[in-house]
């Protein structure tokens, strides 16, 4: 009499056998008590293996994750805010520039206009009268734009060292 | 507590949707099922903690690229083990080199006389599952603790499903072992 292997007795417990195989299986049972023990052995071990509990993980876990991704996210935020920033910073410097040489353009047009005419090409002073055409305004408020840049200016400095000091005062988790 | 009905996808859903402190809920409902696989895998509690800690935010910073084609929990899982896996290499240790090689006979490392202190069945079966090799172990747990099935177990340790099975089958066979030859059926029943 042949028993049965270890290895099909296990695929009966975890049904992983064709409908024939077990079929003999269970007639081999039926008559072995020695394969019958063994299947009993291997169930007990399946039953002891399905009660085993989880081990409890520290309960700090949550809060120590959920800070990390909390200051990734503020180190995030804080990065985008001084991109923000940039741009602000840059635009007002470029503002404040064009503003300043539009208001140095407009006392060359009054006191050397006829100069640059004689002196330049045509191009130049065509371009600089259609230019004063749109930005005629702007010439005329200069001294207001300048001022207003300035307060720019100094707005975002003022944010970028709160958030220099927020970055700062966080705590390394 | 609504919340914590709701399914893994319909939260990581919310996270995505802005809601970080959701992500709370995903950590409570799996932060124990991980730990156990981390202490079969690592053997120690500093390393399993700080390799919990990394694999969710591994897990948190990828979930805006998880498609939900498979579950969440075996995705996870996946992050789990391969995390631990990285752990155990920077240690220089061998347990990865021993799933490569687990169709070579396998020599049983462990005691077989077991001391058992406490006359706890959940104390008794931990005790026998750590003198188990860390891959044996791996298994079991997926297997037994958290319901995977081969399939799923081979996708979360990159194993095929027949290697999985073998696995499955010595370490059941090792565990009857030691517990048949520690008479240890009577207190186990």
């Amino acid at each position: 009499m042949n028993h049965l292997s270890e290895e099909i007795i296990l695929d009966f417990i975890d049904e992983n056998i064709s409908r024939e195989i077990k079929k003999d299986v269970l007639t081999h049972l039926s008559e072995c008590d020695m394969c019958r023990n063994k299947l009993i052995e291997f169930q007990k071990v399946d039953k002891l293996f399905y009660q085993i509990e989880h081990l409890n993980a520290p309960e700090k876990i949550n809060k120590i994750v959920m800070a990390k991704i909390s200051k990734q996210l503020k180190s995030e935020k804080q990065q985008k805010n001084f991109f923000i920033f940039s741009i602000i910073f840059i635009s007002s410097i470029l503002i404040t520039t064009i503003a300043l040489i539009f208001s140095s353009v407009d006392k060359v047009k009054i006191e050397k206009f006829s100069e640059i005419e004689i002196i330049s090409n045509k191009f130049i002073v065509g371009l600089n009268k259609i230019l004063s055409l749109f930005l005629d305004k702007i010439y005329q408020n200069s001294l207001t734009l300048t001022f207003i840049t300035i307060l720019i200016l100094i707005i975002s400095i003022l944010f970028l060292i709160d958030e220099l000091k927020n970055h700062k005062i966080k705590p390394n988790l | 507590m609504v919340m914590i009905n709701l399914t893994d996808n319909e939260i990581i859903d919310s996270i995505n949707k802005g809601n970080y402190n959701d992500f709370n809920l995903l950590i409570n409902r799996y932060k124990h099922k991980a730990f156990s696989l981390l202490m079969r895998m690592l053997k120690n509690q500093m390393d399993a903690e700080e390799v919990l800690q990394d694999a969710f935010l591994k897990t948190y910073y990828g979930l805006k690229n998880f498609r939900g084609e498979s579950q969440f929990s075996t995705w996870f899982y996946k992050i789990v083990y391969n995390s631990a896996i990285s752990k155990l290499n920077y240690r220089k240790n061998k347990f990865h080199n021993s799933f490569v090689s687990i169709e070579e006979n396998l020599k049983i490392p462990f005691e077989s006389n077991i001391e058992i202190e406490q006359n706890n069945l959940n104390n008794i079966v931990n005790k026998l599952i750590e003198q188990l090799p860390p891959q044996y172990a791996t298994v079991i747990n997926l297997h037994y603790m958290d319901g995977f099935s081969c399939d799923e177990i081979s996708l979360i340790m990159n194993l095929s499903v027949s290697n999985v099975k073998i696995i499955l089958y010595r370490a059941r066979k090792i565990l009857k072992e030691i517990i048949m030859k520690n008479n240890l059926q009577e207190e186990l029943r």
